[in-house]
């Protein structure tokens, strides 16, 4: 798959190098947003912006160093119009800076220093001149060579790295450029007093044929070299102002800015929405009480389960409540009574209680059958009222049956 | 008479002022009161629709209970004049009799009176003086208790005698729930 970075040339971006608190991504951003607002002459929203922090580094007093490049919304939007219109979908557009700072960290040889340098890209007619902190270009610029005044390009060097840093921050100077250019960088080391180190191209650059990479061929392309470097080693990283992920982003942002741009339109839709809202509200409430009222209306209560059962539920719970269970009754007696008893009456009613009589060949038994008919449920205050032990055992127990209601107002009274 | 900036400007804001609690008054406040009489109907009718489905529930359950009574105990009934109740089941008593083979000697109605939970109904007492076997007597209590319009046995005397084998001596007193109105003949 093919992969298309570009860039845009440094006089169209703007690079801040700024010492911010360390904090997550999106409160980094937040903060970088409010300082650009600040710093840049055009209204943010007309920006597109990106930061890139400095890792490795230890963090400066407040906090880490941190890279943001912005560049006007319609430049951006002209330039991939452009390499749209050229057959080009672009993935990613970065920075001229962004592409020496990929040639810096991998397309030469060179131990990497944590402080400031220079890199200078040299050819006949043009010295490309970056700035580097911690390997992070923190500004790139262009010079014309004049061949016969090697002074005047020598300061316009000075000038330009001194635009961003002061010179003696400069810790050294790395000098790109065939065996040309000796002469001048002999000048450059003279006139800007730094140590002038040559640099070669990474052995791994090599041209199609694999013959190794010249110091000119990498001075002459080395932005689009560092270009082709940091889309192969650091997509992930490098600044991107525009480019297929951005566009979506964009694309959301612009939706976002579209839907919001009637806050008129949008309040009389919510206002209108909230009237149709309530009259469907009261219409739904209305036809719900006409229903009801329709439903109780042709109610018949006459007519109801509850009216046409209602006469033999009351006959219902009379039974459950007065009638006397006298199979129960009686068969929970005859479980008890022992075999040395003999009973000769058993009376049972609803207001003189239970009365049993009989005989009992051992007088013990009648107490053990008292006591038998307390365990149960249905006797209560049982009393073997009369024993006659001496007369032929006979006996009378008397009982309470305990789930037989009286009636208030007496039944006939007397005997049978 | 020329009117200064402050001047205009508090007329403009009593206006406003005034106008809105002209609105208030002629729109916003029947309106709500309309509201608020709507609501007070609504919850009206569905508190009532919802009292019915209350009954209807509960008079499903009762349903319920009374086939399963039925079931077990005979048809369940509201009481009956006391003629016709007292026939009626005078006629099923002898049924009874007669499938438990009691021998009944003698059988006779009682004065009603005022059923205690109920003034329209009373309860009419009818006493059975028999002779039966103790299989028989059972028999027969639970022929009577499926009988239509029997509320309960309120009294039962069994006696008998160890050392004479024979029938038991039974005395019974079957009660009867009859309505109070109609041809009572102890109606005063």
């Amino acid at each position: 798959m093919t992969t298309v970075f570009a860039s845009l040339p440094a006089p169209d971006v703007m690079s801040r190098w700024w010492n911010m608190p360390d904090a997550d991504e999106q409160r980094l951003r937040q903060m970088v947003s409010h300082r650009l607002e600040a710093d840049l002459p055009l209204p943010i929203d007309q920006l597109t912006w990106e930061c890139r922090r400095l890792h490795g580094a230890p963090a400066g007093p407040q906090g880490r160093w941190v890279l943001t490049q912005a560049a006007p919304r319609d430049r951006v939007a002209r330039d991939m119009a452009a390499l749209a219109a050229a057959g080009l979908r672009v993935d990613a557009m970065t920075t001229e800076a962004e592409a020496v700072g990929a040639l810096y960290r991998h397309g030469i040889n060179h131990s990497c220093h944590p402080g400031t340098e220079g890199i200078v890209l040299a050819t006949a007619d043009e010295w490309v001149i970056a700035v580097l902190t911690g390997g992070l270009t923190r500004s790139v610029r262009r010079i014309r060579v004049a061949a016969d005044d090697l002074d005047v390009t020598c300061r316009e060097c000075r000038q330009a790295i001194e635009a961003e840093v002061p010179l003696r921050e400069v810790h050294r100077l790395l000098w790109c450029g065939s065996s040309e250019t000796t002469p001048a960088r002999q000048k450059a080391a003279e006139s800007l007093g730094l140590t002038v180190e040559v640099v070669e191209p990474h052995r791994q650059l090599v041209e199609v044929g694999g013959t190794a990479l010249t110091s000119g061929q990498l001075a002459a392309f080395g932005p689009a070299l560092g270009l082709a470097l940091a889309g192969l080693l650091e997509h992930n990283t490098v600044i991107r102002l525009a480019g297929r992920e951005q566009d979506r982003i964009e694309a959301g942002r612009r939706r976002v800015e579209s839907l919001l741009r009637y806050p008129w339109a949008w309040m009389a839709t919510a206002i209108g929405l909230l009237i149709v809202t309530l009259i469907i509200h009261v219409a739904a409430i209305k036809w719900e009480t006409r229903q009801m009222q329709t439903l109780l209306k042709g109610w018949d209560k006459t007519q109801s389960t509850a009216a046409r059962i209602e006469p033999k539920y009351r006959a219902l719970l009379r039974l459950e409540k007065y009638r006397i269970d006298v199979e129960g009754t009686i068969a929970d007696l005859c479980r008890v009574v022992p075999d040395s008893i003999v009973i000769s009456s058993i009376q049972l009613s609803r207001e003189q209680r239970l009365v049993i009589k009989g005989t009992a060949s051992d007088p013990k038994a009648i107490f053990k059958l008292a006591d038998d008919l307390r365990t149960g449920e249905r006797f209560a205050s049982v009393n073997p009222e009369r024993s006659e032990p001496g007369q032929g055992g006979s006996f009378t127990l008397t009982a309470d049956l305990a789930d037989v209601r009286r009636l208030t107002a007496g039944l006939p009274r007397g005997g049978l | 008479m020329n009117m200064s900036d402050r001047d205009r400007r508090a007329l403009v804001l009593g206006g406003v002022a005034v106008g809105m609690i002209a609105v208030y008054l002629v729109a916003l406040n029947p309106l709500v009161s309309r509201y608020n009489d709507m609501l007070a109907d609504h919850e009206q009718a569905a508190a009532k629709v919802a009292r019915i489905l209350g009954e209807e529930r509960k008079a499903a359950d009762q349903a319920r209970q009374i086939a399963e009574w039925e079931r077990k105990a005979g048809q369940l009934s509201e009481p009956k004049p006391y003629s016709e109740q007292i026939t009626s089941v005078s006629y099923k008593l002898v049924a009874a009799y007669q499938a438990s083979g009691m021998q009944v000697k003698n059988s006779n109605w009682t004065h009603p009176i005022p059923w205690p939970d109920d003034r329209t109904l009373s309860l009419a007492t009818i006493r059975i003086d028999a002779e039966a076997d103790w299989e028989n007597v059972f028999k027969f209590v639970a022929a009577v208790y499926r009988i239509e319009g029997v509320m309960s046995i309120d009294r039962l005397e069994l006696a008998g005698d160890s050392k004479k084998p024979g029938p038991l001596t039974v005395k019974l007193a079957v009660s009867v729930l009859v309505r109070s109105e109609g041809d009572n003949r102890w109606a005063s």
